[in-house]
């Protein structure tokens, strides 16, 4: 099975994913980690807002919206 | 561990877990118990009784982990050292999560014992979880509790004794997410279940295409609602209660007898009669404007706040606004500020303090102190300028509307820097809990209370002296190039702008007295909003900001107050 490797930022709307990563400095991972984002959890895009608004997600049914910034140095896996 | 020993328990864990609720289970006073990441901004103490003995409970602001992000969980981090005891409230729904600054509390000096809230709404969502083996893993007491019905609370601090201080173990971080994922498969299983209704509301809200229209209906019903009730309490309260108050001043008007005492007291009569607004003595105007025309918004206005806070609307407001907020250097967060300082200042620009950076706070509090005006402000403003139609007032909130963007977009660019993305939990939908909701509005309203009440006293009392001695005069003709060269306003409104310094809902009525038309009122009205923050509200910002940047803002507040009075001078008066 080939796993596509992407950011949070190409997610869609509806689309799950798993996370393979964080990359980034000791506190941004520290940080995100902490809020429930962590490598191995199944990720659901709910939104996207516009004009580079922040993407929400959605990790164990509960929704967090980050930045694209941020969410560009979350690595997932599709498939 | 010997509960007697015991002077001060901290509550801690994650934003929105509860834990307001559970400290005023415990304590019974009045606080702000919210869904909204970082409301406990200014921590609440509180006293609580253990088996006789008096215990300070203190509510410390919610943090994800002892890694500080902002300066509200710096201060929950440097209170730790303060606690005698920890309770760790967690959120039964999110164990996971939660456990991260479970062990890392654990990792410290100071025992710690457990409470699993909302138990319900774990059981309800399919979240099992053993809380007794959690106890055995953990070592400390673990307590189910719902702090809403008060289920679980007295087992909890029966179980505080069982606590002891931690054996020192050190994990890195990693260990720790590890540690938590063998935890987790020990004692929690997860039944799948479908959607609930709120959810799918949740989701409707915060995508652009339904939550805009939606926010924006939200605002609008918001607004209806607060004047709705504001009216109907003035009509069918406020005015029948001063229709049997005026005999008796006009008894203690008779009784004192015309001079300074006269003046100071019951103030100026106008064709024999008391004028509420234009009288300006104590016992008129001073007890009018704030019981009359404002007390009845301001108890609309946190009513209306609370609401939409206790049931996790707010977030969603954030993450909506996040795209035209970041254009100000802001994020989301800020339309926190915004709708706080609506109400009132002071608690708008404490609220900064949830932005991450020096540049997202200057640029918060500044805009804050130049173009929201405060809901005692706002009943003003309606009341002196709804009589001439609606579109006055509505040029009045065109123009700080205007204010708002182009300062906030100048600022941007100028203001050296970071500005941070948002990273903001968007909690479930939850029922407010009638008697937060309540206390939480009561506790807003009598700050509201004791903090106006006595400056609108010494501005009354200040106002009849300056005029007695001629000073007003003088500051009418020193400022005249401003006030009359620029803005286009009589001279005489200099009073209204120095008492505006401490009240400024006082100041607004001070207008009517001037004889101006409707564009200058709502020149004078604009320019009273901008050129300077109230005094209650400048010495929360001397604190916020330090010296230097209020400085800063002081200049920038003054030179927005010149521009736009000026501008609107041009557009409504010509030259």
């Amino acid at each position: 099975m080939i796993h596509l490797e992407l950011t949070l930022t190409n997610l869609q709307p509806k689309q799950k994913a798993r996370i393979l990563r964080l990359e980034g400095g000791f506190g941004f991972q520290k940080n995100v980690r902490s809020r429930g984002i962590l490598e191995g959890k199944i990720v659901e895009v709910i939104t996207r807002q516009p004009i580079g608004g922040p993407i929400v997600i959605s990790i164990d049914k509960r929704n967090t919206a980050i930045g694209r910034g941020m969410a560009s140095r979350i690595i997932v896996a599709v498939g | 561990m010997d509960i007697q020993k015991v002077k001060k328990i901290l509550l801690m864990g994650n934003p929105n877990v509860g834990k307001s609720v559970v400290f005023s289970r415990l304590t019974g006073a009045n606080v702000i118990a919210s869904n909204y990441p970082g409301s406990t901004i200014e921590f609440t103490k509180g006293l609580m009784r253990i088996e006789g003995s008096k215990k300070e409970l203190i509510d410390v602001p919610g943090t994800y982990s002892l890694e500080p992000t902002n300066t509200a969980e710096e201060v929950a981090v440097n209170m730790l050292d303060e606690g005698d005891l920890i309770i760790n409230v967690i959120d039964s729904t999110n164990l996971e999560r939660n456990l991260f600054l479970t062990l890392e509390l654990l990792q410290g000096n100071t025992p710690v014992v457990v409470a699993l809230n909302m138990w319900d709404e774990a059981k309800h969502n399919g979240i099992t979880i053993n809380p007794d083996e959690l106890e055995k893993l953990l070592g400390v007491p673990v307590v189910p509790i719902v702090a809403l019905t008060g289920e679980g609370i007295k087992k909890l601090l029966s179980r505080l004794k069982d606590t002891h201080t931690p054996t020192d173990v050190s994990q890195s971080d990693a260990e720790k997410w590890i540690h938590i994922g063998e935890i987790i498969k020990k004692v929690q299983t997860i039944e799948h279940r479908h959607h609930t209704i709120w959810e799918k509301i949740s989701d409707v809200t915060v995508k652009p295409t339904t939550g805009l229209p939606i926010g924006l209906g939200v605002i609008l019903l918001t607004f209806f609602f607060i004047r709705y009730i504001g009216e109907g309490l003035i009509g069918y309260v406020i005015e029948p209660l001063f229709d049997l108050y005026t005999p008796v001043v006009m008894e203690i008007s008779r009784a004192i007898g015309p001079g300074i005492f006269h003046d100071i007291i019951i103030g100026r009569l106008i064709d024999g009669n008391i004028d509420y607004v234009e009288s300006m003595g104590l016992l008129t105007t001073g007890i009018f404007v704030p019981f009359g025309m404002v007390l009845p918004y301001i108890l609309a206005f946190y009513f209306g706040l609370s609401v939409l806070e206790d049931t996790g609307y707010l977030p969603r407001l954030s993450v909506l606004a996040d795209t035209i907020f970041h254009k100000f250097g802001l994020h989301g967060c800020g339309i926190v500020s915004v709708f706080l300082g609506l109400g009132c200042n002071v608690p708008g620009a404490l609220s900064t303090r949830i932005l991450e950076t020096r540049k997202q706070r200057f640029i918060s509090a500044t805009l804050l102190a130049i173009s929201i005006p405060c809901m005692a402000q706002i009943a003003m403003i309606f009341g002196i300028l709804g009589s001439y139609g609606i579109e006055y007032v509505l040029l009045v909130f065109i123009a700080l509307i205007a204010t708002y963007v182009s300062s906030g977009l100048l600022l941007n660019r100028y203001i050296a820097g970071e500005s941070p993305e948002l990273f903001l939990e968007i909690p479930p939908y939850r029922r407010p809990y009638g008697k937060a909701l309540l206390k939480k509005t009561w506790m807003r309203v009598r700050i509201f209370l004791t903090e106006a009440i006595p400056f609108v006293f010494l501005g009354v009392l200040f106002i009849n002296i300056l005029y007695a001695i001629g000073i007003i005069d003088t500051l009418g003709t020193f400022f005249s190039p401003v006030i009359s060269g620029i803005w286009g306003l009589p001279k005489e409104a200099a009073a209204a702008l120095l008492i505006g310094f401490l009240r400024k809902d006082m100041a607004i009525g001070m207008l009517l007295p001037l004889g101006m038309d409707p564009f200058q009122l709502v020149i004078a009205a604009t320019v009273l909003t901008i050129y300077f923050p109230c005094v209650a509200t400048f010495a929360v910002l001397v604190r916020e900001l330090g010296i230097q940047d209020l400085l800063k803002s002081v200049l920038l507040m003054i030179a927005a107050a010149i521009i736009v009075g000026g501008i609107m001078r041009l557009i409504l008066l010509g030259f």
